[in-house]
């Protein structure tokens, strides 16, 4: 058995099906290492900004380009061998899509997978009648050559609660393996009949960071006009009081109601640094109240002011709900990666934000947590939306390979060999997405933060989490 | 953190034909523009459907589906508009796809409108009978009715007279009319005729009447007040009519009677920002509109969804099941919910309808005509899957944000010159334009134009239609004596420096070239300008226009030398200046401090403060000011006193904390019975945080010692233009390129100065000048 293996294949796994082996499927195939064998990493498109007052360019954005698999085929054998060879050859090259399967060290190195495109522009030796037929071939692929699945998570439960559960609003990954990151696939159920419909799911994410408390409870804040402590009886975070109640009983104008203070877990002051999005949990004691809310932060000699949101609520004993206020960047000035060329992240001070609430019309607004969502590597926000009367989907599917959402039954088994259990809906099917899939950092610690916008501290989904490691051409053993 | 190149994402989507495709991956290099006014102006997206797939790229080609940019990073949408232009390229295998910003949103709906009509060339005139001449007078906007002798009027019997058309002609209802009713003749039986005016159509209601009279009674009938919201109308009939219970008259052989109705101004229904018709009577309280109660509307009526009952809207009363109906079109393009309006603007607008159909776009533009700090935006929908309950999700997501913002007044973008700017500044753009009409006897008759390039030029006397829109605007800053905008106890030529003072925040500036940006550049915006503040670092793609940029290396004071100041630029600390509103914003110390009219050095009042006769100091004192250390100030005003004595006029300067720190004085003796200027100029000392000006009596003054004071200012001195101003541009369009990673920053360049903070006085000799 070659130990190189260098084979066209069905499938990313670790027995595919072979549809052609360059490299001793028999004496008569042979990968030609006496010519150009090369899989050097693809190239990269880059931008600088560069002029004549500063040295160099600073590099303000890269990706990879496609990249060329550079290998010759020897062929072998009689005439009506080779041509036979030559033929299936030819086939597997002038595939739209293909894959090839490599490794250099069978059983030792795990494969990689090249998701190579049609590439028939070979070059074709022959010198005698009896010799070898040599195929010089140039074959282009994807920058990156893709790993055996990783089945990274399987039904993991997230709680609706940054501050209970298993997995507390977030999922964390650790292990992650890989040159580069790798979209994940992700199917989220509930373990509700129509716990997904027209319930916006937010995924933030943040890798290889010093996490920090990332929500801060209401009734711990600092008070302002009209507001008070308060306990609810039931769908709350924290302890007794457990919420805040805006009574707007001398002002219903917008203004400060309510001051929460985040600090870095841990004294990492760099943890801190990032764009977020504020959200807020909320809620109200009369139906059908419209209210307006901003966020503000000290910035200078001024406030900052974030967009206002309107927003209306009803009475629900059971559905607080998540207010998206926008981005907030932290700190709001410029501070460098590191200080000079020490090598050290500056300190971040704590960041302060004010809460301004206005009543447009209603009752009291009620609020439970403010949540800083990370919005600075990868943020998506999905919702199986549908106006039909029933449950809407059962599954949501987050096809990070194929930057897709797409919906179907909660039994929807994507992996299953029979087609019938990956069947995704087609009336109800639609899964609107704005925002970037989560991606996997190989090395560090993923975590992602999920949120569901109308849901009870109670509610729970269940992630199931696999990605195909991309390497660049070897994978670790 | 990840390095996955620019992290930018496109979606097309329209969630009613189940389309919601991300075209990331497909898309070449494309870019998209930015524009203030506007917002997403257009974009450019050639993509290419790869093989297998399993998609039918027919159906990218639909006009209409919306194209989203949005950062992957934040799911900020940062562009987003409609398709308008699906092309194939078939040798390229390529889809083109021309899509329009959502600008485009407020060209859908074109129709008239009526906001005020201050004109008579609506209002029809009849002659009921060959008795009566009707007549209207377009230069002094009055109707008339001339009775003729011979006509023999019973009790209770009227006649028509005039008949006003606008509102049908602008489709419009009529919330409010007000004009000023007077008549005469009639040998002495005046007083048993009157004017009347009705609401026709389907609502005949008799709004009001008014005894003929030689004074002339000023008459406003209110939606919510005189007549109901469902009285309204659009038809309005005034009659001359002998009241009831008068008996018969009939006009002798040379009598003669004459009915006018003088300057009526009919003011249309208007909505809010959601398209809700506005019924209540203090939406209407005044003979003007202001800009931001015509943004509401247009926002309410031709963006909102307004339009579909044309003056009452139904949108709030469809129960929100079936705003969930896929094909219910009449939400509008705009969500109002949170669209942003400024409401700084104090300009009376005092005629504006359009009798021809006339779309948001025009009607926007022409208010940037009046509020010429502002600018309009129509910006993405967002990520916005539901924000109300009664919502429905999918309707809601495609409505565009819109804002009515002003322009900041500091930066919000800093570069430097490695951002690469492709033009110098010049001051040979320096351009101040003004076109306004000015009143000050309520005719509406004539105004004055102030066209300024570089030098202001006063005086020529113009309509009061504004050229460029013809007759049917009219923009008016009202300056009335006393009182109004222009402080009380300005006249003549100081008034007319406060108009210049006004107008001096009319600017027109010039595009002076682009900044390329292709890396991260702070932003700091406190959102107070158009509702959407941040700070921190941005990327090139997330910048934006209708925000100042400032270049942080060209020299501050680089063009100084271009310019000469000759009169000093000030900003005022103290309110009533010249006493005219009672002793407010005043205090005092050592006497009887009261407004009085028994002298005054302009204006109708002065202050006047009688000693006790005790008090070591008599003195009357400004509120405290903040200040800043190291700028200077000045005070000064003109005083009176029975007797000749020293006064001292000074500045007090204080900590942060209240203590005081030191102060500055000039001590003037002044004539008995005489005014006279004195002045102080001082720089504050280092920590000075806040202080008063005081004019001051010393040494025990006898209660004889009765002082007065007028025009008294309390100013701070900007010595030289602020040299960080020299450097700073308005954003007036951004075109960003995922090939380069670059933003092309398209400027216009801001004044040196912010002109709205002076004052020039009426003894200076002018305002900026160049040479």
């Amino acid at each position: 058995m070659a130990t190189v293996v260098w084979k066209f294949v069905s499938t990313i796994s670790a027995t595919p099906a072979v549809t052609f082996d360059m490299n001793r499927q028999n004496a008569s195939v042979v990968l030609n290492f006496g010519e150009t064998f090369d899989i050097s990493p693809p190239a990269k498109k880059r931008s600088f900004t560069t002029n004549s007052m500063t040295d160099g360019g600073l590099l303000t954005s890269s990706a990879y380009e496609n990249r060329v698999l550079e290998f010759t085929v020897s062929l072998q054998g009689s005439l009506t061998e080779k041509a036979a060879l030559h033929r299936e050859l030819k086939k597997q090259l002038s595939q739209d899509r293909n894959l090839i399967m490599y490794t250099p060290k069978a059983g030792v190195i795990n494969p990689v997978f090249f998701r190579t495109m049609k590439s028939d522009d070979y070059s074709f030796t022959h010198k005698t009648e009896g010799g070898p037929w040599h195929v010089a071939c140039k074959v282009i692929a994807e920058p990156f050559a893709i790993g055996i699945r990783v089945d990274q998570a399987l039904g993991a439960s997230v709680t609706n609660n940054p501050t209970s559960g298993a997995n507390p609003a977030r999922l964390d990954f650790t292990g992650i393996i890989g040159d580069v990151p790798s979209p994940p696939l992700v199917k989220i159920t509930s373990p509700v009949t129509g716990g997904l419909k027209n319930n916006p799911v937010y995924i933030g994410q943040r890798t290889g960071r010093t996490f920090f408390d990332n929500w801060k409870q209401a009734e711990l804040g600092t008070l302002y006009t009209d507001t008070s402590t308060w306990t609810a009886g039931s769908n709350a975070t924290g302890g007794t009081p457990n919420m805040i109640v805006t009574t707007f009983a001398t002002a219903t104008a917008m203004g400060g109601r309510l001051r929460v203070q985040f600090v870095p877990t841990g004294g990492d002051r760099d943890a801190l640094r990032g764009r977020y999005r504020v959200l807020m949990r909320v809620g109200t004691g009369t139906t059908g109240s419209t209210f307006k809310a901003r966020w503000a932060t000290p910035g200078g000699n001024n406030w900052i002011r974030g967009r206002v949101a309107q927003f209306t609520l009803n009475l629900d004993t059971v559905q607080q709900k998540h207010i998206d206020l926008g981005m907030l960047a932290h700190p709001p000035y410029q501070a460098p990666a590191e200080i000079g060329y020490s090598g050290l992240a500056p300190g971040i001070e704590d960041m302060w934000i004010t809460i301004d609430v206005e009543r447009v019309n209603g009752g009291n607004f009620n609020m439970d947590y403010v949540y800083l969502m990370p919005a600075d590597e990868r943020l998506c926000v999905v919702s199986a939306a549908t106006t039909d009367a029933g449950d809407g989907v059962g599954a949501i599917v987050l096809d990070g390979p194929n930057d897709m959402t797409y919906g179907g039954e909660s039994t929807l088994n994507l992996f299953d060999t029979a087609v019938a259990n990956r069947s995704l809906y087609a009336a109800y099917g639609l899964v609107p997405r704005i925002g970037g899939l989560p991606i996997l950092v190989p090395g560090v610690t993923n975590r992602w933060y999920i949120l569901q916008e109308s849901a009870a501290v109670t509610s729970t989904l269940n992630f199931d989490v696999h990605y195909w490691p991309r390497w660049l051409e070897v994978a670790t053993p | 953190m990840i390095d996955t190149g620019i992290p930018l994402g496109v979606r097309m989507y329209d969630l009613k034909d189940g389309v919601d495709i991300h075209l990331t991956r497909w898309v070449d290099d494309f870019s998209f523009r930015h524009t203030a006014p506007g917002g997403c102006a257009s974009a450019t997206i050639k993509f290419r459907v790869p093989d297998g797939s399993n998609v039918d790229p027919q159906m990218f080609g639909s006009l209409y589906y919306r194209i989203q940019i949005f950062d992957k990073r934040s799911a900020e949408v940062l562009w987003e508009g409609r398709v308008e232009d699906p092309a194939t390229q078939v040798a390229e295998d390529a889809w083109e796809l021309g899509v329009l910003g959502g600008q485009v949103a407020t060209t859908d709906v074109n129709m008239p409108v009526l906001y005020i009509d201050n004109t008579v060339a609506q209002w029809r005139t009849i002659s009921d009978y060959e008795e009566i001449e009707t007549g209207s007078d377009d230069k002094n906007n009055v109707l008339t009715a001339k009775v003729k002798s011979g006509y023999s009027w019973s009790a209770g019997q009227d006649a028509e007279i005039a008949e006003y058309n606008g509102a049908y002609a602008c489709l419009s209802g009529i919330a409010r009319i007000a004009s000023t009713h007077k008549g005469t003749y009639l040998g002495g039986q005046g007083g048993n005729f009157q004017i009347t005016l009705y609401q026709t159509g389907s609502f005949p209601t008799l709004l009001d009447t008014t005894t003929l009279n030689t004074g002339g009674v000023y008459k406003a009938n209110v939606v919510g007040t005189d007549f109901t919201s469902g009285q309204i109308s659009q038809d309005i009939i005034l009659t001359i009519q002998r009241r009831t219970g008068t008996g018969t008259y009939q006009l002798p052989a040379s009598e003669e009677g004459l009915a006018w109705v003088q300057w009526p101004k009919v003011i249309g229904m208007r909505h809010d920002e959601i398209g809700n018709s506005l019924v209540a009577a203090s939406n209407y309280a005044n003979d003007w509109v202001n800009v931001h109660q015509v943004v509401r509307d247009v926002v309410g009526r031709f963006l909102a969804g307004g339009w579909w009952t044309g003056t009452l809207n139904h949108w709030n009363s469809i129960a929100f099941s079936a705003k969930s109906y896929w094909a219910y079109p009449e939400q509008g393009s705009i969500r109002g919910t949170d669209a942003f309006i400024d409401s700084s603007d104090v300009h009376k607008i005092t005629n504006l309808w359009w009798d021809q159909a006339v779309n948001a776009k025009d009607i926007l533009n022409t208010l940037m005509e009046v509020q010429t700090n502002a600018y309009w935006a129509v910006w993405p929908s967002d990520h916005r899957f539901e924000q109300t309950v009664f919502d429905d999700i999918l309707i809601r997501e495609s409505q565009f944000r819109f804002v009515w913002a002003r322009w900041p007044v500091s930066w919000n973008y800093l570069v430097s010159a490695e951002d690469g700017m492709e033009q110098q500044i010049s001051g040979e753009g320096m351009y101040n334009a003004a076109a306004m009409s000015y009143d000050d006897d309520n005719s509406y008759t004539t105004g004055t134009l102030y066209a300024n390039p570089r030098v202001t030029v006063f005086g020529s006397t113009v309509p009061w239609e504004v050229e460029e829109v013809g007759s049917r605007f009219t923009r008016l800053k009202h300056f009335t004596y006393p009182g109004g905008v222009i402080p009380a106890g300005f006249s003549g030529v100081e008034a007319e420096d406060y108009v210049r003072e006004s107008m001096a925040a009319v600017q027109n500036p010039v595009n002076v070239g682009t900044i390329t940006v292709r890396r991260p550049i702070q932003m700091r915006d406190d959102g107070s300008s158009d509702g959407n503040g941040f700070a921190g670092m941005v990327d090139p793609w997330e910048l934006r226009p209708g925000k100042i940029v400032k270049i942080r290396d060209i020299f501050p004071h680089n063009n100084i030398g271009d310019m000469y100041w000759d009169s000093g630029i000030t900003r005022t600390l103290n309110v009533n200046n010249g006493f005219e509103s009672g002793t407010t914003g005043w205090g005092s110390a050592g006497g009887t401090f009261i407004q009085a009219s028994d002298q005054k050095f302009a204006g109708s009042f002065a202050g006047k403060i009688t000693p006790t006769g005790a008090a070591a100091d008599t003195y009357i004192a400004t509120a405290w000011a903040l200040m800043t250390a190291f700028e200077t100030y000045k005070a000064g005003a003109w005083v009176r006193c029975a007797v000749a004595r020293s006064i001292t006029i000074r500045i007090d300067f204080y900590n942060i904390s209240g203590g005081f720190i030191s102060n500055v004085s000039t001590t003037t003796s002044v004539a008995a019975n005489t005014w006279t200027y004195i002045e102080v100029v001082a720089k504050a000392p280092l920590n000075a945080w806040q202080g008063p000006s005081l004019i001051v009596m010393s040494g025990t003054p006898a209660a004889s010692n009765v002082m007065w004071v007028d025009e008294y200012y309390y100013q701070q001195i900007e010595i030289a233009p602020r040299g960080h101003e020299n450097s700073m541009f308005r954003v007036a369009a951004t075109e960003y390129n995922t090939a380069d990673n670059s933003c092309k920053l398209e400027l216009d360049e801001l004044p040196r100065w912010d002109l709205s903070t002076q004052v020039v006085k009426g003894s200076g000799s002018g305002n900026l000048r160049t040479r």
